[in-house]
């Protein structure tokens, strides 16, 4: 039983992990991209 | 709009065709299936790969021409209006399915959401003229050229001219129908993913029950690297669903052959000889299905082998290979006399050196390898093809975080103690993984496999639903989370080319195409100015070299790329006399040079050659256009 929370807790860690991975990943790869053509257009409209 | 319209009720009518040959076909089939989507998925692969045989039939004597795309499409909607009674037993089915859904789990019902807004992204995508790469300056191009020519040619300036064409074929048909570069890609892209997401819930079917079958259709369905094909005209949504019918054939042939004592009627040579039909089909779709040839061919007969059924296994191997080569005959045959090497492009140096064949600037083999052939190489890529590549990783996309974050979970859980089919996928997927990384490491080409890898993901989700337990639901939330992050990633590619524009008729596809080239994509790419020019000043006779082959179906001309010429390269010749005499010999009298390049990268974009052999005809923002003159200093 407890073997099998320890096991519960470990996938559920490892879950959380693979989309911290993701997010940080494509936010790194996309982050220059995603400041250039969202945001600063965004803010130069908001500036108006 | 009306156009947008247009092309969506041809893309029905074009899945009912192909639907109503599929039926008519499945009734001479002496097999019964383990589900009614099985059925359906069988049904609709016998119409695609008969139609697309025929298709090529007709193109090589020349009948690719409208009026018999209009026959062909009539034919096929008489067949499905003929069997309405079967196709109103499919669509109910479809609806039945929707009521159950009403009734599953909250994690099943987002996983189903976020898979519908998926296939409308897709949708909308496609109602905007293709601009995916190799769609552009390959796929289509070549077909283009095909309907054009009202038969089946292989331009020598057209890497993809020569490779297996049943899915440019589906592509020609469309063109035939209608002029509309878009009605191609929602057939060949949009379609065909539809029925991936079916062959993938039908071989899933095979060894559980329907939920987790549809979490399977999902987790392939919403894969970033799905999304990208299915937003193309490229062959690979078609190709990776005659391999998931493939390999549930094969893995019934197994089951069946197994069986002590064997039932009288089950026949496994029969799923055997599926199986083979299906994988021509396949590799009549894309030369690379020869890795599932190999590994599924040898995995047939070692396993009667295993079983000192000595008989058994040449039985086997037979039947299994003669369909396989039957079905993939038409493109191989064909290469094979025209170019002595039926795989050509692949294999071409060793096919010139032993049998004179037609030479090649570029083999297939070993041209997409980014990470080195080691276990750390084979690892990082396995990480990085779910995360995010590198930015220099220039192969396409990801398959997404979704089969990382299940697979691993699933083992740790002990979920695949005792599921024997289960861990026969897994042990197929990684043995194809090793010669997929040694060959093309593109995720794309890892579709077989990824197959495999959503059939048990989709299992594993579903038993960690079922648990109900709080840590399961962390787990699911962070996979719904991952299909979203997949879905972000897939609204920024839509908000950075703006292509809903088109479907929500803010600007039409001439717009959107002059938008895209002048203000989206990068310099090495012409810009609108360059392509009008091109298309008002040159003929379609027209030949240009150049050093960016990009859009090329958007120019009439034919332009020709520096890397592969007329299946010799330009930018390696370095004496002035040699070149002259290869433009003249290949007919090319322009020139077209971009500003983003470093001045005589090679010869013929080199300032001094160009002053003294060539004029200049067009300087715009981002090109310049020569004309070649006869003589030196002339």
């Amino acid at each position: 039983m407890r073997g099998h929370r320890i096991r519960s807790i470990l996938a559920a860690v490892w879950a959380v992990f693979v989309v911290l991975m993701y997010a940080q990943r494509q936010l790194a790869l996309h982050w220059p991209a995603v400041q250039e053509q969202i945001v600063k257009p965004l803010l130069s409209r908001g500036m108006r | 709009m009306i156009d947008l319209v247009i092309d969506v009720a041809l893309t029905a009518l074009v899945l009912l065709a192909i639907y109503g040959l599929g039926r008519a076909l499945r009734r001479f089939v002496p097999l019964a299936f383990w589900s009614a989507a099985a059925d359906l998925a069988y049904s609709l692969a016998f119409g695609l790969g008969a139609l697309t045989t025929l298709l090529f039939l007709l193109s090589l004597v020349g009948w690719l021409r409208p009026a018999a795309g209009w026959i062909v499409l009539a034919g096929g909607l008489a067949l499905a209006g003929w069997q309405h009674r079967q196709l109103l037993d499919d669509l109910c089915a479809l609806r039945d399915a929707a009521r159950r859904l009403a009734a599953a789990s909250w994690f099943v019902k987002g996983a189903a959401l976020l898979g519908l807004v998926f296939g409308l992204i897709n949708l909308l995508a496609d109602l905007a003229p293709p601009v995916e790469g190799d769609t552009v300056h390959q796929y289509l191009l070549v077909v283009r050229h095909w309907v054009a020519a009202g038969r089946y040619v292989q331009p020598a300036h057209i890497w993809a001219a020569t490779l297996p064409g049943n899915m440019m074929m589906l592509s020609a048909w469309a063109l035939l129908l209608r002029h509309s570069y878009s009605l191609a890609t929602l057939v060949t892209g949009f379609g065909m993913s539809l029925l991936l997401a079916l062959g993938v819930y039908s071989l899933a079917r095979l060894y559980v029950g329907r939920t987790p079958a549809g979490l399977a259709a999902i987790a392939i369905y919403t894969m970033p690297d799905a999304i990208y094909l299915a937003q193309s005209a490229k062959v690979d949504m078609g190709w990776a669903f005659f391999e998931a019918l493939a390999l549930a054939a094969v893995f019934r042939w197994m089951d069946l052959a197994r069986q002590q004592p064997p039932s009288p009627d089950s026949r496994p040579l029969r799923w055997l000889i599926l199986a083979g039909v299906c994988l021509g089909w396949a590799a009549g779709s894309k030369n690379q299905t020869l890795i599932s040839v190999a590994l599924l061919g040898v995995w047939i007969v070692a396993w009667q082998a295993f079983r000192r059924d000595w008989r058994g296994a040449a039985g086997a191997g037979l039947a299994f290979g003669l369909a396989t080569l039957a079905a993939a005959l038409p493109y191989y045959a064909y290469n094979g006399i025209v170019h002595r090497n039926p795989f050509y492009p692949v294999f071409a140096d060793r096919f010139t050196a032993w049998f004179g064949a037609t030479p090649s600037p570029r083999s297939e083999l070993g041209t997409e390898v980014f990470y080195p052939w080691t276990v750390i190489g084979y690892l990082t890529n396995a990480w990085n093809m779910s995360l995010g590549h590198p930015p220099k990783f220039y192969l396409g996309t990801l398959v997404g975080p979704i089969f990382l974050l299940a697979l691993p979970v699933g083992l740790i859980l002990g979920m695949l103690r005792g599921e024997r089919a289960l861990w026969r996928m897994l042990g197929y997927a990684f043995v194809f993984s090793i010669v997929w990384f040694l060959v093309k490491q593109a995720a794309r080409h890892f579709l077989p496999g990824l197959i495999l890898l959503a059939v048990v993901t989709g299992f594993i989700l579903w038993r960690i639903d079922q648990q109900g337990t709080r840590t399961g639901r962390v787990v699911l939330a962070m996979a719904i989370l991952a299909l979203c992050g997949n879905l972000v990633s897939e609204l920024g590619v839509l908000y950075w080319n703006g292509a809903y524009r088109v479907a929500l008729g803010i600007e039409s596809r001439d717009e959107y195409l002059q938008r895209w080239h002048d203000e989206v994509i990068i310099e090495s790419f012409p810009d609108w100015e360059t392509i009008t020019t091109l298309n008002e000043r040159l003929g379609p006779a027209d030949r240009v070299l150049t050093p960016h082959g990009g859009s090329l179906l958007y120019i009439e001309p034919q332009v020709v790329s520096d890397v592969w010429g007329d299946r010799e390269r330009y930018d390696i010749i370095s004496q002035v006399d040699v070149l002259l005499d290869t433009l003249a010999r290949n007919n090319i009298r322009y020139i077209l040079t971009y500003k983003i390049d470093p001045p005589g990268e090679a010869l013929y974009t080199d300032p001094a050659f160009l002053a003294d052999h060539a004029e200049l005809l067009y300087d715009g923002p981002r090109t310049r256009l020569y004309r070649i003159t006869d003589s030196e200093g002339e």
